[in-house]
């Protein structure tokens, strides 16, 4: 019997290479809870990977293994995406109200952007964005339909 | 009115003609023209009928201030049917048409009111249509009342919303706005320049000025170029509509071309360090007989006409002022070729007059304008002495075709009002000013009461932080003072205040007659300054005629609040992306593709896009469902549940936490045990209900209801951080992360037996209400055993990505798919509840007949002292009980009440699910009824929209009472 094949983001949402939206492959993501000492609104590298600040007693760590504490693997639930950069102020400016300096490298904020709420920061020169799974469709759907406009 | 275009004048592109119809005729006008200047340069008249008398008005204004060209205009099957034609710029294609008069804008069947404009005063829909109720007549004096129509198809187009953020936003690009700017961006900060005009320069386009030795049109071209080289943001045709709290403006942008598909109107949101407000000023008119006459203008208008578009608006022309400003409108017009006579209030004009007598003016001094007449415009007006009380006091009579007037200056004060600053009046410009501000914004030019165009460029720089050289211009000899004339004191004739909503000065006098003497009662009985006009020109001599009339003084009088939008917003800027698809998020299933592939029917339930049915070829959706609710009990269903919530809750306090949160006794949950719970509000209402599973001491798993896993998560963290902040817990809502499909029925265990899993399935290891961890096919799982069917059922989650497959290989072993609605006759025959469905902002637990916790649990609970009000134990509460109806094959609706037999009716409750059930061959229902329990047996009548039927009132529970098929 077949181990049951995994049906990636990719595939369930039908990107191509003309959407404004890549797909990043993460190793994985995972909510935890509990003191650290992030600044607020960044994002940092950590041993394995790095972390966002989420909230003074909460951070999104993207690493392959789970960090120790109260950890929960969201790795199925919440797509990565990067914003392509050669667009990704007007994006911002048509999706939320943050100003640019807030989502410089090395920044992170959770914002309702589009009506929707998710996580944005800068890292390597690129917007990333994190969406939950089962909202995917609509955000690339929104990010198709601003990108006619620029 | 002839209209005429004058050669070499105007800042038009006579190179580019464009054609465009007004009232289906194909008239042309030039590149740079706006609606309003190409109809006056083609002699349009009459563009609309007063809004309440329905006599002929014409284009009085040349900004945002018209009150008569409101248009309905079309262009590149783009429509907006309240278009101010002042503000429009024309394109090629264009069409136009009035929103008023009918059969035709030139003879309205409804003229004839005017002539019963006696008994048609202010207040005259309040006081005759009362009976018996004002909303039947409302229509029909809508329609009379003539405003543009919206369009009744689909609006497809997209509304683009921008935000941004800048350390200096510029409103009003004339010259202080350009002197503001300049000098900001000079020093280095970013810059936004906002006008609600095609072109920047405001005053300098139509005024004779000359700055830093350039004309002022020069200056105003060659400032905006080095502002744009500078990287300021320049939007041209942009409104600021409306000044928000923390320095936030909204900016309506007119764009002339938009990408395919999307709409010319584009709403921004604007965050300002500092705001420049250069806001500019609106001449207002005086008020005299006769003057809301098609030709009856602004004087300053009628010198924009004539200077930036070329547009000699009539030959001869009387001008009544009493301020110095108009005379550069009559020395304007004589150079052009014109007549001018002026009707000056002040008995001495000065020297500017003297100028304009010495360029051919002929000037009546101590005089003003005491009525017109002509044939559906201006023919002649009647020139008299300033105090007259009697149009017989007239002196000359002039032939004319266009009476321009000036009345002072009003500056535009609304932004700075909305934005929380005081007023002030100021006596020697008549006229409200800026006192103190409450936000951070900086004032320049004649909005200010900066008169000269020196004093506008030198408060401009200022404001702009005073950066870089200075604009230089020569320094204007001091103006004669303006002289006070808020109307003609005679009594007789009709003087209009407010245009656009048809007030006179009678109506005024009526009001304060009736003592509706503060402003804002003013504003409301006779509708001065109200809807799109919000009193742009009326408003400062509404309130003085008021003022005169009750032996007030204006301040004293006082001002109306100035509300947004300045000018109108298209309501599909408001909505910007969020129409069609995009209107409102739906979440999607991580199976969906296998549930297009089974056929599903998908509908949107509580945010999720979920299969409602899956109907076989040929079979209709009730089918379907009767279909799949059958086979599920005979075969075995499988079912995707993947939207129920999931919240992993954890911390060493999580037990005491989450017992002092839920209605149930959560804490001494076994670890890998399940237990139905409700959650309640404070109120004692239940709020949610669902299953909780302990997954180890400290950590916890909860499944709210689909649409409430927000919620149930923000009240969680609510109580933690208010209540019991030193609690150690916190929640993740992970409900994304994981697809969970059921499967149920009696082959439920040959298909589990198909699944490689090191998870032990035994009922021995997994019984009814237990939780297992482990793999599944080589795939991170938990099995749940938790039934909402009623039947021997298996919770089965995996992680997300791997749903697909799971549904794909369950599918393949022969269960029926069952969807949401079948889903609810099985949950109906077991008398399971749905929140939201059989219970609302009224159901208690004990309404459920679940009232054990409230007796047994020691701790507090959300919710628990409301329980114990005599309210939430009055016997006579509706409670959930089952109904069957007396004929098997009758499913009443779900809502029909049941009532109390008698001559009075009286609703008992009504019924919350009902169905037909192929289980048990006969219509059941599920229903709240007052007292219910005690009155199990009885028959009680349905009542649905007159129809009357017989139902017994049974237990909810119509399947397996005793619960054997769980275990089965």
């Amino acid at each position: 019997m077949a181990d049951l094949a995994t049906l990636s983001i990719a595939e369930q949402l039908g990107l191509t290479e003309a959407d404004p939206l890549r797909l990043v492959a993460v190793p994985g993501q995972f909510l935890v809870s509990g003191a650290h000492d992030l600044p607020a609104n960044s994002v940092a590298d950590i041993e394995g990977g790095y972390a966002c600040w989420l909230t003074p007693r909460r951070r999104l760590v993207v690493s392959a293994t789970p960090p120790a504490g109260f950890a929960s693997d969201i790795s199925h639930g919440v797509a990565v995406f990067s914003i392509d950069p050669a667009h990704d102020t007007d994006f911002v400016a048509m999706g939320c109200a943050l100003p640019p300096t807030a989502l410089a490298e090395g920044k992170c904020a959770q914002t309702v952007f589009a009506g929707l709420k998710l996580l944005l920061y800068r890292r390597h020169g690129l917007l990333h964005l994190h969406v939950e799974r089962s909202l995917a469709p609509h955000i690339l759907a929104w990010f198709r339909q601003a990108a006619t406009a620029l | 009115m002839t209209g005429t275009r004058i050669p070499a004048i105007g800042l038009i592109d006579r190179g580019q003609k464009l054609s465009f119809r007004w009232q289906g005729e194909t008239l042309t006008g030039f590149a740079g023209d706006t609606l309003a200047s190409a109809l006056l340069a083609n002699g349009v008249r009459v563009v609309g009928r007063s809004f309440k008398y329905h006599r002929p008005r014409g284009i009085f204004a040349a900004g945002a201030e018209e009150p008569n060209a409101i248009l309905d205009v079309w262009h590149n099957s783009q429509n907006d049917p309240n278009a101010r034609a002042t503000l429009v710029p024309l394109q090629d294609g264009m069409s136009a048409r009035a929103i008023s008069g009918w059969p035709s804008l030139n003879f309205d069947a409804f003229q004839g009111l005017d002539l019963l404009h006696r008994f048609l005063p202010a207040g005259f829909y309040y006081k005759t249509f009362m009976a018996p109720d004002w909303h039947r007549y409302e229509p029909n004096i809508r329609r009379m009342a003539g405003l543009g129509t919206a369009q009744k198809t689909p609006d497809t187009r997209h509304y683009e919303t921008r935000h941004a953020q800048v350390d200096v936003l510029v409103i009003g690009a004339g010259p202080a706005g350009l002197a503001a700017a300049r000098a900001a961006a000079a020093g280095g900060r970013s810059v936004m320049l906002v006008d609600e005009n095609p072109q920047f320069g405001g005053s300098l386009l139509w005024g004779d000025a000359t700055i830093n030795g350039q004309i002022g049109t020069a200056w105003a071209r060659d400032t905006t170029a080095s502002l744009a080289a500078s990287g300021a943001q320049l939007l041209p045709n942009t409104t600021a509509f409306a000044y928000y709290d923390q320095n936030t403006i909204g900016l309506m942008e007119h764009r002339s071309h938009a990408a395919s598909g999307w709409a010319e109107d584009r709403l921004w949101s604007v965050l300002a360090a500092e705001v420049v407000l250069a806001t500019g000023a609106i001449e207002r008119p005086l008020v005299f007989p006769n003057n809301d006459r098609p030709g009856v203008m602004l004087a300053s208008a009628v010198l924009r006409y004539l200077r930036q578009y070329g547009v000699l608006v009539g030959k001869s022309v009387v001008l009544t002022t009493n301020n110095d400003s108009a005379y550069e409108t009559a020395t304007a017009l004589l150079a052009a070729g014109g007549q001018v006579a002026v009707a000056d209030v002040r008995a001495e004009p000065g020297p500017v007059a003297n100028a304009a007598q010495a360029a051919g003016a002929r000037v009546y001094a101590g005089s003003v304008v005491l009525n017109t007449g002509g044939l559906g415009g201006i023919a002649w007006a009647d020139i008299g002495p300033a105090d007259a009380t009697s149009q017989r006091n007239a002196t000359s009579r002039i032939g004319c075709d266009i009476v321009a007037s000036s009345g002072g200056w009003t500056p535009v004060v609304h932004l700075f009002s909305q934005s929380g600053g005081k007023l002030r009046w100021d006596e020697t410009l008549s006229a409200f000013l800026p006192n103190t501000g409450r936000q951070a914004h900086q004032l320049a030019g004649s909005m200010a009461g900066w008169q000269s165009l020196a004093e506008c460029l030198a408060s401009g720089h200022k404001a702009g932080g005073s950066h870089g050289e200075a604009p230089v211009t020569a320094i204007a000899r001091l103006p004669t003072p303006l002289q006070p004339y808020w109307h003609v004191p005679i009594t007789g004739a009709r003087q209009w205040l407010d245009l656009q909503n048809d007030v006179t000065v009678k109506d005024v006098g009526l009001a304060a007659r009736e003592n509706f003497q503060s402003v804002e009662h003013l504003k409301r009985y006779t509708t001065l300054g109200m809807a799109t006009d919000q009193g742009k020109t009326s408003n400062v001599n509404g309130l003085a005629v008021m003022a005169e009339l009750t032996g007030r003084t204006i301040p004293e009088t006082g001002t109306t609040t100035f509300r947004m939008p300045y000018t109108p917003v298209s309501l599909g800027a408001m909505a910007g992306m969020r129409h069609g698809d995009l209107y409102a998020p739906k979440r999607q299933l991580p199976a969906q593709s296998e549930h297009d592939a089974a056929g599903a029917l998908m509908r949107e339930y509580g945010g999720w896009m979920r299969p409602a049915c899956y109907p076989l070829p040929g079979e209709t959706e009730a089918q379907a469902v009767q279909r799949e609710a059958r086979l599920v009990r005979t075969n075995g269903g499988l079912f995707d549940g993947s939207s129920l919530g999931k919240i992993e809750v954890f911390g060493a306090d999580a037990a005491k936490f989450l017992n002092l949160i839920y209605y149930n006794e959560v804490a001494n949950l076994k670890p890998g045990r399940l237990r139905y719970v409700l959650l309640l509000r404070e109120t004692g209402i239940i709020y949610d209900d669902g299953v909780i599973a302990r997954v180890a001491e400290d950590r916890y798993l909860l499944s709210p209801s689909s649409s409430h896993t927000a919620g149930v998560l923000a009240m969680l963290e609510l109580w933690h951080q208010t209540e019991y902040p030193s609690m150690d817990v916190a929640f993740h809502d992970v409900t994304a992360a994981w697809a969970t499909i059921a499967i149920c029925g009696p082959r439920v265990r040959d298909i589990l037996a198909t699944l490689a899993t090191d998870i032990d399935l035994s009922d021995a290891a997994l019984p009814h209400m237990a939780m297992a961890h482990g793999r599944i096919m080589g795939i991170q799982a938990r099995v749940a055993r938790v039934s909402f069917t009623g039947e021997r059922s298996y919770e089965i989650s995996v992680t997300a990505g791997h749903g697909a497959a799971l549904w794909r290989h369950l599918l393949a072993q022969g269960p029926t798919p069952y969807g949401i609605e079948s889903l609810s006759i099985l949950r109906g025959e077991k008398g399971y509840i749905l929140i939201g469905t059989d219970t609302d902002g009224l159901t208690m637990p004990d309404d459920l007949g679940m009232s054990g916790p409230l007796r047994a649990k020691k701790v507090d609970f959300v919710g628990k002292r409301s329980l114990t009000t005599p309210d939430g134990a009055r016997p006579d509460r509706r409670q959930f009980v089952g109904l069957l109806p007396e004929q098997p094959g009758f499913v009443p609706m779900v809502g029909t009440h049941a009532i109390t037999d008698g001559p009075t009716r009286r609703s008992l409750g009504w019924i919350t699910t009902a169905a037909h059930s192929p289980t048990l061959g006969r219509s059941f229902a599920l229903g709240m009824i007052e007292g219910g329990r005690a009155h199990m047996g009885e028959t009680v009548t349905l009542f649905d929209r007159g129809k009357t039927s017989r139902a017994t009132i049974c237990s909810p529970v119509f399947h397996d009472v005793e619960g054997a098929k769980l275990h089965g």
